[in-house]
């Protein structure tokens, strides 16, 4: 059963790289385009969080054998969980920067709120390092939890502005003011958010706990929900960002006919 | 707090022609406004003129205004010759803009 997850689990974490990769590029190339910034921030935010910040902590703890670590810790171990947290927080702070560019663009208090959230954040990562937390991944001092705090609630932050906006579109949609497409687009981020905030919390969790080997029942249960969610998140990306025709049209049955768009 | 042209425009109209005070106008059309899922912030004129036709009259009923569809005529002709001589510039961050801009093929 637990290998059957496992895979299930190798193929749900692959599936979230590889769209997210896709997804994350082509925000990049489309900001070249445009010349705007919010889509360079999604897309580099993108591939910072969840495929080479995300790839690298991975690729660091499978060369340890394990979070708890089965193997001697080397220096390249080391230097490669330091990249992959780097890449990984720089993803943060830029999915941050689009939240507050996007939906609190010259409000004070999301300037606040995005400079308390990024210095906790970067405070963090860089005193773990002098402190042990790159040798020992489940070192947990005042550093560790300044960066997991924002780690583990990141994501709320950009889930509440969409649900919020979303709300609004939709109002605007029924009058012929917004287009049901983009109006959804808005429900889909926040969907893909909260499940960002779930994979994170579901593999965090067991970091909690004084004693790492006391999770060991619940790694199926693990597996089996975080590739569930990672899929999920990705589908919601995918929708989002690369809406097939046919989801285009079930969405455009929708839309109040004959309604003029008014800019 | 920033208004836009679209919503003083409104408000200052609808003030002068019913006898509303003030804040009552500027309320009436904030109540309009947020059924539509807009603000006074961003509104533009063409949203205006649609809000004005389709959510501004109940808001003025329900106020007990006399000849309302004659108001919000006058207040929607006013808007059209507002957006005929306006220089239409869309606003590219807004997050409406962004959201629609994200699924464009590159």
């Amino acid at each position: 059963m637990n290998a059957l997850a496992g895979s299930f689990y190798l193929v749900g974490t692959l599936a979230f790289v590889l769209v997210s990769l896709v997804i994350g590029l082509r925000l990049v190339a489309l900001s070249r385009r445009t010349g705007e910034r919010p889509e360079l921030y999604l897309g580099l935010g993108i591939l910072g969080t969840a495929v080479f910040g995300y790839g690298a902590q991975i690729a660091s703890v499978v060369l340890r054998g394990g979070p708890a670590g089965g193997n001697p810790v080397t220096m390249s171990m080391v230097g490669l969980t330091c990249f992959g947290k780097l890449l990984h927080d720089a993803g943060v702070t830029l999915v941050l920067l689009f939240v507050l560019r996007v939906f609190r663009r010259g409000d004070t208090r999301g300037r606040i709120l995005f400079g308390l959230a990024v210095s906790s954040l970067w405070i963090g990562m860089l005193g773990l390092g002098p402190t042990g937390g790159y040798e020992d991944l489940l070192h947990q001092n005042v550093f560790w939890w300044m960066e997991y705090a924002v780690i583990w609630s990141y994501p709320l932050w950009g889930a509440y502005e969409s649900f919020r906006y979303h709300r609004r579109m939709r109002k605007r949609a029924k009058l012929g003011l917004a287009d049901p497409l983009v109006a959804n687009r808005f429900l889909l981020f926040g969907l893909a958010s909260l499940g960002t905030l779930a994979a994170v919390w579901i593999t965090s969790w067991p970091m909690w706990l004084s004693d790492p080997a006391a999770a060991a029942p619940y790694q199926t249960f693990n597996f089996l929900t975080t590739a569930m969610v990672g899929i999920g998140t990705v589908t919601a990306y995918s929708l989002a960002f690369l809406p097939p025709a046919w989801y285009r049209r079930w969405l455009a049955a929708d839309a109040p006919a004959g309604e003029p768009q008014a800019a | 707090m920033v208004e836009t042209e679209a919503f003083t425009t409104v408000c200052d109209q609808l003030e002068r022609a019913t006898g509303l005070g003030r804040p009552a106008a500027r309320g009436t059309v904030r109540l309009a406004l947020k059924e539509a899922g807009l603000d006074a912030a961003s509104v533009t004129l063409g949203q205006m003129a649609v809000v004005t036709e389709k959510l501004l009259p109940a808001e003025l009923r329900s106020l007990r205004i006399a000849d309302v569809e004659g108001h919000c005529q006058s207040i929607r002709a006013r808007l059209k010759r507002l957006r005929a001589n306006a220089e239409v510039a869309d606003d590219a961050a807004t997050p409406e803009a962004v959201f629609e801009r994200l699924a464009t093929r590159s």
